[in-house]
């Protein structure tokens, strides 16, 4: 953004001694235009600028004033404002426009270049003052008729368009320092303007102001961001043969087989051995025969004593729970809770599981329609309590409320009644004569087989 | 019996004869050798007899893969695929996986996928397997187990693989002390019976359930050492001190490492055994030691040689992969290498270290360009975005050491003499402010500001997310650690904006950075000469004086960030010279307010500070001048300059 050496020798011609000597301004003006572009104008006028505030290259003061006139002819048809040289003019016309402001060397006007140049800037018709020559302005007498023409307006209104400036904008101060010494100059003028004009960095062009401080941030601090590495053993990872192939599994389809018809119907004693020998010799048999939990409940009421068997071998799978939960929501039987009642003596149950499955049981009473059903199905569910409370399988004091509630129902039941009475020893903390009382009672093991044996044919079949 | 009956869409295999049941026995015999030759002549054997026995279709799939020393990936997937639609299996569909027979299929898929890197869909298929995990024959139990848990590590789901291994021990490896482990009696009487119990019960394991016991425990620590349990780690790894396996090493040393027992981590690493069959487990030691070394010379503030180290690892793992590379390519983009070395390229995490220690020496051009091939993988990582943004800082400026070097020269230079004698100065002291000219976009990935103001977007919006994945570096983020990393992206966002010309931006990472929890000196220093600065630039020089006011420099700066400060070299170091910027900067604002006279004072006060050996701004020097040329004070301006630098003379 600079001018050339070609554009700069241009300038100088037009602002030379013998040009500024001989002719109107408004030749030089003409020239100015004719061999600079609008958009040189900046450029020009930042060029122009320097050489009226260096006193060394334009030693005449015809040449500067020629300077000065040219500096407002590149911007004449804008508003004053808006020409960004404009503070010069009110620098030069007004000796002390703002304090603290760098202006550099700038020449002092005399009396009547004063008033031509306030008459340049306010007057509409500047052709008329233009057809002067520089020296004829400058020679001109002081014509006391003509004052200095009041410039304050357009002073404010510059004043008023800096007050908008940014602060950073209007600090800038240029970086060319005249440091002139007494010792001869070693290069001329127009040696050095070069220099300062096109060097490889364009002085002219450059200014510079306050910078503030910017500090970098010191770097993230973060410990073990480094990845550690380990030897993961990604190749122990394998594509595995099958070593099932060709392998006779004969065993697993008989007891596959068995195992369907299990769910179907009763299997003969015979059969049921089999199977469970089947299932004996291999415990991992008991995963490929088919027996989802979904199924179990076939299973349950065909074969109880095959699904019992089949549980306990199941117990290891982490689908245990799946079974249990299918097991304590299907439709209570004599069956089913023969199974729970086996499963309860042989392996810890989740108690919540028993809890769930004593509440099923005990909705499924009270919901019955049929009377003669319904005090078979109590007898049994007394009877199952019983057993689990004297086989201390489960704490009766979790379901207290419950199972009282329950025995006072069906009072007029035997057995319920005896339930009952238990239940009142216990909560008068007569634990230790709970199997004395079971006894009384007449509770024991073979009561539950009995009252099943008694009740199958005519539970079952209702409940299907 | 004669047939048997499968539940779906199974053909009817024909009875099995004596004389294909002994093939079957030779076939898997030489294949247990690894005679893959003579395996695939008795399969062709039987396949002959039994044509469509998918069993035995399956079995030639794998072992020809074998037989072409696994590099025939492509071929072995097209082949399994065919093997599926036979016994009308499809893989996609995991619910389709009702028969224990057909697991192997889906074990092997999920094998195949783990090694090409898709966790999450081997992971969804091995889930499937395991439901039936009870149901298979012990060895590919085994696997299936081990599968499972590398899967849900690989997965970061730490917590749940620590299940998963008790219970798999429970079921699989049923001795009494893994029961106590699992029930965390880890007490010191409890342990030493265990001890007892544990020699007892050792004789009872074969070994290949015993390797199976130490992969499982293996497993739990690096779960434990995600969780940064780091006590339960040494714990466990004490129960298999005496199979010390290269695995075991690495884990232990990295314990040592966690806990910042570095002198212990080295010591283990030079035990591990630089044998290596990079061929055959895709792994190489020495690679992993080179890189855990520079880990533990990064620590020790050792860049250089941390860089070093990983270099080496790099080429050697280059090297490695190259070696086992074969230009089959033409059979598919899968074919040419082992398959379990297609997924075993770890360069993308040595360049994410090497990264971060180059740019912990400096170098952050070279830096930038390995960290940004680490963010192609782990883009979800806010530090990484931050690393690169700080990249593109100290690209921009090396450091802040040049901001107190006053040997620096402050004038351009002079040009004419005599008379037309000019002083010529720098119209900026330092390129600090970029503004943006070329019609490059800011996202094209270069050490640039424009790019690390991407950088810093990313960090910002990633660090809003609840879970902060900060993989491939260990560390997860807590708290604390998340308000520091908050405070380090905000600063550098703000520093970035203000390069950049961009005040708005930088006043609102800065007034962010000032509002954060539990902030520290530094970054409360910073913020608030990074919001004056920016204040300045949008015009409200009042507000920016009321903000630096505000700070109070690094006064009682906490001592653990004094000593990373130091460290680092970063600048100021001291707290009168981190006054004097303060001071300095209030100057700038004041002279640009016009308050040249209280500016002049401040500057006089910073000057005197200097005398005392504290490292003052430069730009002190420049600012005097400009207030003296202002001031109308020409000979003093150029006295000045003469006197501080002795081009001018």
């Amino acid at each position: 953004m600079h001018l050339s050496i070609n554009q700069l020798s241009t300038l100088m011609s037009i602002l030379s001694e013998e040009t500024v000597e001989n002719q109107t301004l408004e030749y030089l003006v003409s020239q100015l235009h004719q061999f600079f572009k609008r958009e040189d104008n900046f450029k020009v006028g930042c060029t122009l600028l320097m050489l009226i505030q260096h006193s060394d290259f334009l030693l005449n003061q015809t040449q500067k004033f020629a300077a000065i006139i040219l500096c407002y002819e590149l911007y004449r048809n804008e508003p004053i404002a808006t020409n960004p040289l404009a503070p010069i003019f009110m620098h030069l016309l007004h000796k002390k426009v703002g304090k603290n402001e760098y202006v550099g060397d700038l020449p002092v006007l005399t009396m009547p270049v004063k008033i031509f140049l306030s008459n340049l800037i306010m007057s509409q018709n500047s052709k008329e003052l233009l057809r002067k020559s520089a020296k004829q302005v400058l020679t001109a007498r002081s014509d006391p008729s003509k004052p200095v023409v009041n410039t304050a307006t357009i002073l404010n209104t510059i004043k008023d368009r800096r007050k908008n400036l940014p602060r950073t904008a209007k600090s800038s101060l240029p970086v060319i320092i005249p440091d002139p010494q007494k010792t001869e100059s070693k290069e001329g003028a127009k040696q050095v303007l070069e220099m300062l004009i096109s060097g490889p960095k364009s002085y002219v062009s450059h200014n510079f102001k306050p910078e503030m401080m910017r500090l970098a941030p010191p770097l993230y601090v973060c410990n073990e961001e480094m990845g550690w590495m380990n030897m993961s053993g990604r190749s122990n990872h394998q594509i595995m043969y099958d070593k099932t192939m060709c392998v006779s599994t004969s065993a697993a389809t008989e007891a596959r087989e068995l195992m369907t018809k299990a769910l179907k119907t009763p299997l003969t004693l015979q059969q049921q051995q089999h199977l469970l020998a089947e299932l004996g010799n291999d415990p991992k048999l008991v995963y490929h025969i088919g027996l989802t939990p979904c199924k179990l409940p076939d299973l349950v009421e065909n074969n109880p004593l095959i699904a019992i068997e089949v549980l306990l071998k199941l117990m290891q799978s982490h689908s245990i729970t799946d079974y249990f939960s299918v097991l304590v929501n299907m439709e209570m039987s004599l069956h089913s809770m023969e199974v729970v009642n086996r499963l309860t003596t042989t392996v810890e149950l989740p108690t919540e599981f028993v809890h769930l499955y004593i509440s099923n049981c005990i909705v499924a009473c009270e919901t019955i329609k049929d009377q003669y059903m319904q005090n078979r199905l109590v007898r049994l569910v007394c009877v199952f309590l019983q057993s689990l409370i004297r086989n201390k399988i489960i704490n009766v004091q979790e379901l207290f409320i419950e199972v009282q509630a329950f025995c006072i129902d069906f009072i007029q039941i035997r057995e319920a009644s005896a339930l009952f009475r238990l239940l009142k020893q216990l909560e008068t903390g007569d634990t230790c004569s709970i199997g004395n009382i079971a006894a009384a009672a007449g509770i024991t093991p073979s009561t539950i087989a009995a009252a099943k044996d008694k009740d199958k044919e005519k539970i079952v079949p209702k409940e299907k | 019996m004669s047939e048997r009956q499968k539940p779906k869409g199974k053909k009817t295999v024909a009875n099995i004869t004596d004389q294909e049941h002994d093939w079957a026995n030779q076939a898997l015999a030489e294949y247990e050798q690894k005679n893959y030759k003579s395996c695939l002549e008795y399969l062709q054997r039987i396949e002959n007899v039994r044509p469509g026995d998918p069993k035995v279709l399956l079995n030639k799939a794998i072992v020809e893969f074998y037989k072409n020393g696994l590099c025939t990936a492509d071929k072995f997937q097209k082949s399994f695929i065919d093997v599926c639609k036979r016994v009308e299996l499809n893989l996609e569909l995991l619910d389709s996986l009702e028969d224990v027979e057909n697991c192997i299929y889906y074990y092997n898929y999920a094998v195949f996928l783990y090694h090409l890197k898709h966790y999450t869909k081997a992971l969804a298929m091995i889930n499937k397997v395991f439901e039936f995990i009870e149901s298979l024959e012990e060895s590919l139990a085994h696997k299936v187990c081990l599968l499972i848990v590398q899967l849900h590590i690989d997965t970061k789901k730490h917590a749940e693989a620590l299940k998963l291994i008790n219970y798999i021990e429970s079921q699989f490896v049923s001795t009494g002390y893994t029961t106590n482990i699992l029930t965390g009696n880890v007490d010191r009487a409890g342990h030493l019976a265990n001890e007892k119990k544990k020699k007892e019960n050792k004789a009872n394991l074969d070994a290949a359930t015993d390797a199976f016991r130490v992969s499982l425990i293996q497993y739990r620590v690096r779960s434990l050492m995600e969780l940064n349990l780091f006590d339960e780690c040494s714990h466990q790894l004490n129960t298999i001190r005496e199979k010390q396996d290269s695995i075991t090493m690495f884990l232990t040393g990295k314990l040592e490492y966690l806990r910042g027992n570095h002198k212990e981590a080295l010591s283990t690493l030079k035990e591990i055994p630089m044998k290596d069959d990079f061929k055959g487990t895709g792994e190489c030691s020495s690679v992993l030691i080179n890189n855990n070394v520079a880990c533990l010379y990064h620590y020790a503030n050792k860049p250089t040689l941390a860089f070093t180290s990983i270099y080496k690892a790099i080429v050697q793992h280059q090297k490695n992969i190259t070696d086992v590379t074969k230009p089959n390519q033409a059979e598919g983009i899968l074919s040419g290498q082992p398959l379990h070395i297609i997924g075993a390229s770890i360069k993308t995490e040595l360049m994410f270290n090497l990264g971060i220690s180059l740019l912990h020496a400096r170098k952050p051009e070279e830096a930038f360009d390995c960290l940004i091939e680490a963010v192609q993988i782990y883009y979800m990582n806010p530090r990484l975005w931050l690393r690169l943004a700080e990249c593109c800082i100290m690209t921009h400026k090396k450091s802040n050491d040049r901001d107190f070097d006053v040997k620096k020269p402050f004038i351009e230079g002079v040009v004419g003499s005599g008379k037309h004698r000019k002083i010529i100065l720098k119209s900026q002291l330092f390129a600090d402010t970029k503004y943006s000219r070329e019609a490059v976009s800011a996202s094209i990935p270069m050490p640039s500001l424009e790019f690390g103001s991407l950088c810093v977007r990313n960090a910002v919006l990633l660090l809003q997310g609840n879970t902060i994945d900060c993989s491939p570096s260990h560390k997860p983020i807590n708290i604390p650690d998340r308000n520091y990393l908050f405070d380090c992206i905000q600063s550098a966002g703000a520093y970035i904006a203000l390069c950049l010309g961009d005040p708005v931006v930088a006043l609102k990472y800065s007034r962010k950075l000032l509002k954060s929890e539990k902030i520290n000196k530094v970054h409360k220093f910073l913020g608030h000469l990074y919001a004056a600065e920016a204040l300045v630039l949008l015009d409200k020089p009042n507000e920016a004086i009321d903000m630096l006011k505000e700070s109070n420099a690094l006064d009682d700066i906490e001592p653990e960030i004094q000593e990373q400060l130091i460290i680092e070299g970063w600048k100021p170091d001291k707290q009168k010279s981190a006054k004097a910027v303060l001071y300095y900067n209030l100057a700038v604002v004041l002279t640009l307010r016009g308050d040249l006279d209280k500016a002049g004072e401040l500057l006089k006060q910073i000057w005197l500070s200097k005398i005392v050996d504290v490292s003052v701004p430069v730009h002190v020097v420049i600012l005097a001048l400009y207030i003296h040329l202002r001031l109308g004070q020409k000979e003093i301006a150029i006295t000045l300059i003469k006197q501080n630098c002795p081009q001018a003379k």
